[in-house]
């Protein structure tokens, strides 16, 4: 999962950020309106998250936009105003869901699942593919009823590979939602981490559920 | 329900209306009387002085030599008037002749003063008795003229009688009158209280009707509108600043909240990773009660129970403490701040003063470009503090010194959050300069210099 974090307070930018890499996000953070509506123009991400005061340009603003230019993007707006008119034309300028300032970290995790699943086919937050699950709660996965020990990126992208089942996935799709701003586009990095997948759920099982499309990139799925 | 204005009113307006009737009436009552009776006085001495002189023609008439109190009592017999009796003694009180079917009493007769009049009481009736004095023949008489008193007294009773009713209906009615008419009047008085108490601070911007703004009722309704706007005002101002603060408040909480939580999510972390998130939190809460402690000064200045403890001071020292307290903070951006002063002795509150200062330097290093400069002066009682930092634009200049205002530029180095107060820091400096008979302003702003200015009263 990609996000953008559009956050001018750099503490709260700060302690959002690592929550969310430690949760297996992909993150980027821009600090005012202006950069936050560049890198939504540049980058495809899977969520963005917003907040209201912004210097340059209010997340208001920003919100109405990025819809404007057709971005289809879920945006979660992150404020500390709290007042019913405040969320009402923050949800009705095309935000998807409204979160105040204090918040639970546990509960922006909770709202980011449900977006993302909202604008995915995938409704359940338990993906089974197979005798494979994966649990996009508390991120976990198994593979015919034993558990399999992945990394927070390794689980990010067998996540992205799911979510995308029976669909071929390219390194582009792959490092725009998998990786941050900090990607290497030469790199080997994907190709690295998806043999440390198959070493370690494939290995051994009679079906191979992630393969190669030559030239196209890879598919997971059970046919 | 004598409690009201309306029954008040009413039982004052009734009880003055009444003094007035009984005045009245006891008035037209008394004259009344007191003409019937000089009525009848005149009819009695009328009738005594017709008796005398028929008595007298009567002696006239007989050139004999008939006593004269025979003549009396054949003048008397032909003198008869319903109503009117008479009596004629002697000058010893010896009856000569008479009318009256009674006895005068004796004690009259012997006590006989000539020419007055006096009521009596004979045989339980009341009469009327004139008496005067008279010549016949060279003889001196006393004649006695009565009249009945009983008529009159009916007269006098009918009279009474009449008054005692119609006073209590005439007030009767009158106090209906009053209370109607009082009740009308005070009609638009309960309206508007009915309006007027359904007014909450729900709905502080509804107004009581004004019919007519001329007259008192409209005059007292449109004042009532007046304080309301006042009201809804200050109300305004108060949820917009309980909306800022709690704005500002939540910033550093959810940062508290945020960081903890997030390297509290698991189980085991590097030292310097928890030492790095508890510097973070113990920065936010430093930075909590500054706010805190802002806000509740503000309150305070605002309820205007802020003791102040004037004194005689030196401006400059104070300035120059402030000054060597902000240095160390200086030198991290690589500030210069240079400082001149003269003696400045002043009449302040010591700790406000500080605060104030504090305040502008403060500003002037965390508004600054790095390795910028700062200006204090202190000259012919006017103190500047300038900075280097950038321009601030002309729309914002009044707009610094409200609350919760801060400049894009500003919350943009939202970085050094544990620097950064809620944005009350002038508008306390500007309260604590008016709170010492001053301004402070804002005199000069153009790239690379922002001047703040107080002129010190003598």
């Amino acid at each position: 999962m990609r996000v953008l974090l559009v956050e001018d307070d750099k503490r709260i930018a700060a302690f959002v950020a690592k929550g969310l890499r430690e949760n297996s996000y992909a993150l980027d953070v821009a600090f005012d309106g202006d950069e936050g509506l560049y890198q939504a123009e540049i980058n495809e991400y899977d969520l963005i998250i917003l907040d209201v005061n912004l210097p340059k340009k209010d997340g208001f603003k920003l919100c109405l936009e990025l819809r404007e230019a057709g971005k289809k993007t879920p945006i979660l707006m992150l404020t500390a105003r709290d007042a019913v008119d405040d969320r009402i034309s923050g949800l009705d300028l095309g935000a998807d869901d409204y979160l105040t300032k204090p918040f639970e970290f546990r509960e922006l995790l909770a709202r980011l699942r449900a977006l993302s699943r909202r604008h995915s086919e995938i409704r359940s937050p338990r993906i089974v593919i197979a005798d494979l699950k994966i649990d996009t709660v508390s991120q976990r996965v198994w593979r015919g009823g034993r558990e399999i020990e992945l990394t927070t990126k390794e689980y990010t992208l067998l996540e992205f590979l799911a979510v995308s089942r029976g669909k071929v996935v390219g390194r582009d799709e792959i490092s725009t939602h998998v990786w941050d701003d900090n990607f290497d586009a030469f790199s080997n990095l994907i190709e690295v981490y998806i043999k440390r997948l198959r070493t370690k759920m494939d290995d051994g099982f009679p079906i191979q559920l992630i393969r190669t499309r030559r030239g196209a990139g890879y598919i997971l799925d059970d046919v | 329900m004598f409690s009201s204005i309306r029954s008040k009113l009413t039982l004052w307006y009734t009880f003055v209306l009444g003094l007035v009737i009984i005045t009245f009436s006891a008035l037209i009552y008394f004259s009344f009387v007191s003409i019937l009776i000089s009525e009848t006085d005149a009819n009695l001495s009328e009738m005594a002085n017709n008796f005398v002189v028929a008595s007298n023609a009567e002696q006239g008439d007989e050139e004999t030599q008939t006593l004269p109190s025979e003549n009396i009592s054949d003048a008397l017999d032909s003198f008869r008037f319903r109503d009117y009796r008479f009596e004629v003694t002697t000058k010893d009180s010896k009856r000569v002749a008479a009318t009256t079917e009674f006895e005068l009493p004796t004690d009259l007769k012997t006590n006989s003063q000539p020419d007055s009049f006096g009521s009596y009481s004979i045989n339980g009736e009341l009469y009327r008795v004139y008496q005067r004095s008279f010549q016949v023949g060279g003889e001196t008489f006393y004649l006695f003229a009565v009249h009945s008193l009983t008529d009159r007294l009916a007269l006098e009773s009918r009279l009474r009688n009449s008054v005692f009713a119609a006073v209590p209906v005439a007030l009767l009615l009158a106090g209906l009158g009053g209370y109607i008419l009082a009740r009308r009047s005070f009609r638009p008085i309960r309206d508007m209280s009915v309006r007027a108490s359904l007014i909450t601070s729900q709905n502080l911007h509804e107004r009581l009707p004004v019919v007519n703004e001329k007259d008192e009722l409209g005059k007292l309704a449109t004042v009532f509108n007046e304080v309301l706007d006042r009201l809804d005002k200050s109300f305004e101002q108060q949820r917009r600043f309980m909306a800022d603060a709690s704005h500002e408040l939540r910033t550093p909480l959810a940062i508290v909240r945020g960081e903890s939580e997030v390297a509290l999510s698991k189980s085991t972390r590097l030292a310097t990773e928890y030492q790095e998130s508890l510097a973070i939190v113990h920065d936010e809460s430093k930075r909590l009660t500054r706010i805190v402690d802002d806000l509740f000064t503000l309150a305070r200045a605002d309820a205007g129970n802020f003791t102040i403890y004037f004194s005689e001071v030196y401006f400059d020292e104070i300035a120059a403490e402030c000054v060597r307290s902000v240095r160390t903070l200086a030198e991290k951006k690589k500030i210069q701040i240079v400082f001149s002063a003269e003696e400045t002795p002043f009449r302040g509150d010591e700790s406000l003063l500080r605060r104030l200062l504090l305040n502008l330097l403060d500003n002037a290093v965390k508004y600054n470009n790095h390795e910028g400069s700062i200006t204090v002066e202190i000259k012919d009682r006017l103190v500047s503090i300038a900075n280097t930092g950038p321009e601030i634009p002309i729309y914002q200049k009044d707009k610094i010194f409200e609350r919760f205002f801060r400049a894009d530029a500003a919350r943009t180095r939202g970085g050094e959050s544990s620097t950064s107060g809620a944005g009350l820091g002038l508008s306390i400096s500007k309260w604590i300069a008016e709170l010492h008979g001053t301004k402070l302003e804002l005199t000069k702003s153009e790239h690379g210099k922002n001047t703040f200015c107080i002129l010190l009263p003598r």
